[in-house]
This record gives structure tokens, sequence and C-alpha cells, in this order.
């Protein structure tokens, strides 16, 4: 997996690079800023960009500009933005349009590198991926009229688990059930939230887009 | 308070009972002269006939002048009840000439009638120039006038010979002049006329030193009027045996009269008019000050500040001409200027004001100086919460660019140096980093108290959104307007709900919130139901908040439901 890495602070980055390259990530390349980072996509073409949600010069949101950017000019690069805002919002603004191949986690997560790299990895599969907290904040919101309200708890604890970017398989040992009930439940979920059959990484990414949009 | 320039004048209303009555004494006067001479002219004697000579122009004259003047007598006493003594004399001074024209009457009343004709006019122009506003304490010079008017027509009456006297010769049969062998009419006449022409000249220069509209305008008519008796005098003298020439002369008296009468009028009416421009001006006070013929509008002094406000307290921009406005002052110094329309007179604006109006004004600039206050108060505070949130927001990033980067970076590297540490160590290590990440997610919260860097990126209805997110009451969110409310707005918005949801800090299992934000014309209500948790809801807890709203002109109520529920609403102005 040949990964770039862009993060204003020096010592951030370093640190980031020498995690993944520990983890046995290939790093092709490091910026500072969302121009050089979109210099480096286009020279590197990498699997995936490691993207800081706050770089120069306005120290907002150019790092979603950025991650939008690369997956509308090279569909072939996935983008896992990091971010310290718990705020379910900038993950919407993120993921709302086309959600595939795009990752968005809390920075201090990823001192945990095996998310990270998991994370990554189910990104250049096509899946979407919002961190844990982020997704327990959005299973606790409550709104007239959602989607959401019609869910069972266990189907709820399930749609989370997808919206985290985990497999089947991680959901099934996870709630430590057969990996055949979770596919059951998923297909309810899906059903309940008014999806549409088709490939099933799509499902899961419009399910995670409708509990970000709930 | 009444202070225009320098001057200061004070109209003091004289009890307008007597006006009244010298105004009906001379409306019977003239009802009875137009009776006797519908009389006579039914009998045969027409008195226009006399000398062959008819005037019925004279005889329209006469009526039309006394008929405005009955009118504007009656409507004077309501401003000026010297104005309706002027007035009477006026229209008594041109009706005298009409009865010496009757044969059937004593030779001695009509003798007297002439002689008194000349004396009437005089002091009805004495009299009606007195009592224009504004000359209730006239000039040396214009006191000079009055003197020389009033002594040309005494003399005109004392030296008057009705044998001498064209006019008379056929009639004033036995009649013996007061001053017989002293003085005979023609010296009178030449006397008489010398006096006028001194007053003349006197009342010119009055008319030069006078630098306002009204007393010009009286000046004017009297100095016409003068004028009018000179020309009349100087015929006589120049015919004095053609009596023809003497039945014309006596339409000259009425016009001269009616000249003054009528600039008295205008005068009169024009007050009359501002005064109700400033009357319905002090009743819609309370509301905006439309457009008043004489009065345009009217800003209140800020005591203890040079600057001028209007009625909502808000700081005048407009700056009218030194002439434009009339300033009103109390001994603490200026009250109000009224701005006044273009041709209205300071002199007529300060006469309208009556007791009952300084009163209104006073009051008006009472409250408009409270509201102008309280309008600056709440700028005031607007800036210290609007200060506190820019040095909140800069808290919020220094944290989150700073500390949090720092600290990520501190658990990356110790991550680094955990994989290749020994066993020890590696506890050691691994016990630093679980610390560092408690530390970053009490730092994250704490940057979030600190500012809603959410709230200024994406809005009020997200903000709202990952609030209740982050609370432990189950809670129900009604965003119904996206409208941008401005920064203020969405602030306190936010931090009323902040607030309520802050001081549920041990929810019951029953524990509930319903939130609902609409937009209502120019305010954002935000309404906050908590059930289950009222005792929690404090009123104290919101203190902040009620006054982060209050900052911005809007407000906030604490209530309970019937059914026990707290309700907390906010309704907040909308910013830009």
């Amino acid at each position: 997996m040949r990964v770039v890495v862009a993060d204003d602070m020096m010592l951030v980055r370093s640190g980031l690079v020498r995690l993944l390259t520990d983890a046995g990530v290939e790093v092709v390349g490091e910026a500072a800023d969302s121009d050089a980072l979109m210099q480096l996509v286009a020279l590197e073409r990498p699997d995936v960009a490691t993207v800081d949600i706050r770089m120069p010069p306005t120290h907002k949101d150019e790092g979603l500009i950025a991650a939008r950017r690369i997956r509308e000019r090279y569909p072939t690069t996935a983008v896992v933005v990091l971010s310290q805002y718990l705020e379910a919002r900038y993950a919407l603004r993120l993921l709302a349009d086309q959600p595939s191949g795009l990752g968005y986690l809390l920075k201090e997560r990823v001192s945990d590198i095996a998310i990270l790299v998991d994370a990554m990895r189910r990104v250049t599969e096509g899946e979407c991926v919002v961190d844990p907290t982020i997704v327990y904040r959005l299973m606790k919101r409550r709104r007239p009229d959602s989607p959401l309200s019609h869910l069972t708890p266990r189907e709820r604890e399930i749609l989370a688990l997808m919206a985290e970017g985990r497999s089947n398989a991680g959901i099934a040992s996870e709630l430590v059930v057969s990996e055949r009930t979770v596919e059951t439940v998923c297909a309810q979920v899906f059903r309940k939230l008014g999806l549409e059959p088709s490939p099933d990484v799509n499902r899961r990414v419009l399910a995670v887009l409708t509990l970000l949009r709930s | 308070m009444a202070r225009s320039g320098s001057m200061q004048r004070v109209w003091q209303v004289r009890a307008p009972r007597v006006s009244i009555l010298i105004t009906s004494i001379a409306s019977g006067v003239a009802v009875l002269t137009a009776l006797v001479s519908a009389l006579a002219v039914r009998a045969g004697n027409d008195p226009f006939a006399y000398a062959g000579r008819r005037f019925p122009a004279w005889l329209i004259v006469v009526g039309l002048t006394v008929l405005g003047f009955i009118v504007a007598g009656l409507l004077a006493t309501r401003t000026r009840p010297g104005a309706s003594g002027g007035l009477a004399m006026a229209t008594i001074g041109s009706l005298l000439p009409l009865w010496a024209t009757w044969s059937w009457l004593p030779d001695r009343v009509e003798a007297g009638v002439l002689a008194a004709t000349p004396f009437a006019v005089m002091v009805a122009l004495v009299t009606l120039s007195w009592s224009a506003p504004g000359s209730s304490n006239p000039s040396p010079a214009m006191r000079i006038v009055v003197a020389l008017v009033v002594a040309s027509g005494v003399v005109h009456l004392v030296g008057y010979n009705p044998f001498a006297d064209s006019g008379c010769t056929l009639t004033c049969a036995d009649v013996t002049p007061l001053l017989d062998g002293l003085m005979s009419t023609r010296s009178a006449v030449v006397v008489s006329s010398s006096l006028t022409i001194g007053a003349l000249l006197a009342a010119i220069i009055v008319l030069k030193d006078s630098d306002r509209h009204t007393p010009r305008l009286i000046m004017g008519a009297v100095i016409v009027a003068l004028c009018l008796q000179v020309v009349s005098a100087a015929l006589r003298l120049a015919n004095w045996a053609d009596n023809t020439a003497a039945g014309l002369l006596l339409v000259i008296p009425a016009v001269s009269v009616a000249i003054v009468g009528i600039a008295v009028c205008i005068v009169v009416a024009r007050t009359l008019r501002v005064r109700m421009a400033v009357d319905r001006l002090a009743a819609r006070l309370s509301g905006p000050v439309a457009a008043l013929s004489g009065v345009r509008g009217v800003h209140f002094a800020v005591p203890g500040e040079a600057r001028w406000v209007d009625v909502a307290g808000r700081d005048t921009t407009h700056l009218p001409g030194q002439d434009k406005y009339v300033v009103l002052s109390d001994e603490s110094g200026p009250v109000l200027r009224l701005l006044i329309a273009r041709g209205t007179d300071q002199g007529d604006l300060l006469a309208a004001l009556t007791p009952a109006t300084r009163l209104a004004l006073q009051n008006a600039q009472l409250s408009a100086v409270a509201k102008a206050r309280l309008a600056d108060v709440q700028a005031s505070q607007r800036r210290v919460v609007a200060m506190s949130d820019n040095e909140r927001r800069r808290i919020e990033r220094d944290l989150h660019d700073g500390a949090q980067q720092r600290l990520v970076s501190v658990a990356f590297h110790l991550k680094v140096a955990l994989s290749g540490a020994d066993a020890s160590t590696a506890v050691r290590l691994a016990a630093a980093e679980g610390q560092v990440r408690s530390a970053l997610g009490q730092l994250r919260r704490l940057a979030h108290g600190i500012f809603p860097s959410v709230l200024a990126d994406e809005g009020l209805a997200a903000a709202l959104d990952d609030l209740i997110a982050a609370s432990d009451v189950p809670t129900t969110l009604d965003v119904r307007t996206r409208d941008d409310v401005g920064m203020e707005t969405a602030m306190a918005a936010y931090a009323t709900v902040a607030a309520v949801l802050n001081s549920i800090e041990h929810p019951a299992p029953n524990t509930r919130a319903v939130i609902l934000v609409d937009r209502n014309g120019d305010t954002l209500t935000v309404s906050v139901e908590a059930e289950g948790a009222v005792e929690t809801v404090v009123a104290e807890d919101l203190v902040d908040v009620a006054d982060r709203i209050g900052a911005l002109g809007g407000r906030f109520t604490t209530a309970e439901t019937a059914t026990g529920a707290a309700v907390v609403t906010a309704v907040i102005p909308c910013g830009s």
C-alpha cells in the first residue's frame, strides 16, 4: 500500500510517517500544505492520502477541500482525513456527496496505528470509515422523522459498527454472533433505511451516509 | 425654556374674553352700518349716489374687508388678543366715512365722523402692528413710529374744520371746529401729514433693522398704509375745493387699513398653522415624526453631551443650517431643536408653543434621551460580548493548532518509542501514552467549551446538532430555519440551548428535551422544553445567557408548563 502524508506540523507528520513505516506501510511522500499535497498525489498516484483537516493558510477545512479534490481527480487514490474535531458536521461535509473511498478519523486515535492501517485498507476497497466516537455521538441523536428511529437497538449497534468500517466478520467477532446473523441484520437495516439491493459495499456506504445525515 | 438666538420671548396669553367683546362690538358696528345702508338705499336715499357719483367698487372693498376683519378677529382671539382689537378698530375706521355721507344725521355727528376717521385709521394701524407676533417688546424706533402715527391722528381730530373741508361743506352747516381760530383744517392736514411722513421714515428704519420675517411683513404693510395716507393728504391739499376728489379720497383710509389688516391676518393664520403643526408633532412624538407644515421634525439634546438624537433615540446625522432650526433651552442647556420648514418664521414657531406643547416636548426629550442611553448601554454590552467571543475563538484556535497538535505528536512519538522499547519501559511508555490520550480528550472538550468552532464554520443548525449529540439528555431538535441569522444571534441561540442542556447534570430516565428554533420576521425564537428535570433548570444558571440575549436587545424567559416541564424561551433579533 503506497501512502502520502499531509500535515502542516512537522512533528506530527514525522511521527505519523514513522508509525506507518513501522507498521509496514510504504510512505511515498510528505506534504505540509494542500498545494504540495495535490502535486504529490499527481506525481505519485498513491493508494491512500492521509490528510490533516487543518492546514495553511486558514487552518480551517483545507483538508476537506483537498480530500474531495483528490477523489474527483484521482479516483484510484483513497483519502483518510485526520481531524481534531468531534463534530459530525465536518465528517458529513466530507462524505456527503460521494462517501466511498473516504475516511474520517480523529487524529489521536491514529496513535493506535492498527486502526489507521485498517481504515486505509478499507477505503482503498471503496468503503467509507467514520471514527467510532463520532458514530457513537451520531447514534445518540434523536430527530423527529429520522429513518434511524425505526431501527432496533441491535440494528443500530450493527449500523454503528458498519460506519466504523468493520466488515461483517469484524462485526460478528465484536458482538460474538455468527457472521450469518450479522448478514441478516444488515439486510434488515438496509431495508428499513430504504436502500435498494446493490453491491454490498455500496449499500454499506449508503447506510453510513444515512446515519450521518439523520 | 424658549430661546432663539440671544433673545428670549415668552408670549403671555391674555384672557380672550376682552378680545371677544371688542370683536363683537366691531361686528355690531359693521352689521348696523350694513343695515342702515340697506334701509337708506331702500328709502331712496342712496349714500353712494352722493353728488351724483356711484362707487360700487368701494362698497365691495369695504364689505369684503369688514367681513374678513370680523372672521380674522374671531380667529385671532385664540392666538393674538391684540390683533382682534386692532382688527375691530380697523373695521370701525374703514366704516366711519360711510356715516359721513348720510344727510339725515345731525351735522355735528357727520363732522365728528369725518374728523375721527384719520384718527381711527391711525389707531387701527398702531394696534394692528403692535399685535404682530414678536412685537410686544418694540424697539425705540418702533415706539417713535407709533407716537408719530397717534400724534398725526390726534392733530387731525382736533384741528378739523368742517367748513374748510370740501367733503363737509354741503352738510356740516352749524358745526364749530374744536381749535377754531387756532388752526385751519388745511394746516391741520399739513401738520398731520408731516407727522405721518415722520412716522413713515421711522418705520422704514425699523424695517431696515428688522431681521425677522414677521415684523418685516407687518412693517411693510404699515409703510404702504402710511404712504397712502400721505398721498391722500397731498391729493386733498392739491384739490382743496374739488368735491369729486374728496369723495374718492374717502376710499383711501379703508384701503390702507385693509392692507395692514391683511398682513396681520396672514401672520395670524401662519401662527395658527404653526401651532397646529407643533401640536400635531407633540401628539405624534410617540411614533415617527411625519413631515408637518411649519415643523419638519425635532431633535433632542442629550444632557452633558454634544449630540442630538431623534424621537427613537437614534443619533441624528442630518445637520441643517443655522437658520433652519430653533433651539429651545432651559437653565441646564439646550433641550431640543425644532427643524423648521421653509418660510416658517422662528417667532411664529415660538409663539405657537403652548405650555402643554412644551411639556409634551420636554417629556419626549426625556424619553428620547432614555432610549439613546439605553442604546448606548446595549451597544457597549454587545461590544463586550463580541470581544469576549473573539477572544474565546482565538483561544480555541490556539488550543487546536498549538497544544492539541503537540500532544498528538507526543502520542505518536511515544508510540514509536514503544515499538523499540524493552518490556519494563514499554509499560511506562504505554501508561504515558494513555495519559496523553486522555489529556487530548480533555483538551478537546475544553476547546469546544470555549468556543464551538462548528458554529462559526457550519452554522447554527449543525452546531445545535452536535451539541445535542454530545449531551446525555435525549433531545429532539427541530430547526425550522436555515437562514444566516448573524454570528451574534447564532451564538446567543447556541448559548441558550447549551446552558439548558448543561444545567441538567444528572438526567433522570424520564428526562427529555425538545428544542425548537424558528425565525419569525426579524427575530429568531429558540425554545427549549426540558421535561423531568425541572428542579435542575434554575434561572441562576442562565444569567449569562440572559445577559448575552439582553445585549442583543432580545428577550429571555423561563416558564413552567402545566405538566411540570421547564420552558426556556429566547427571542433574539437577527443580525446581518
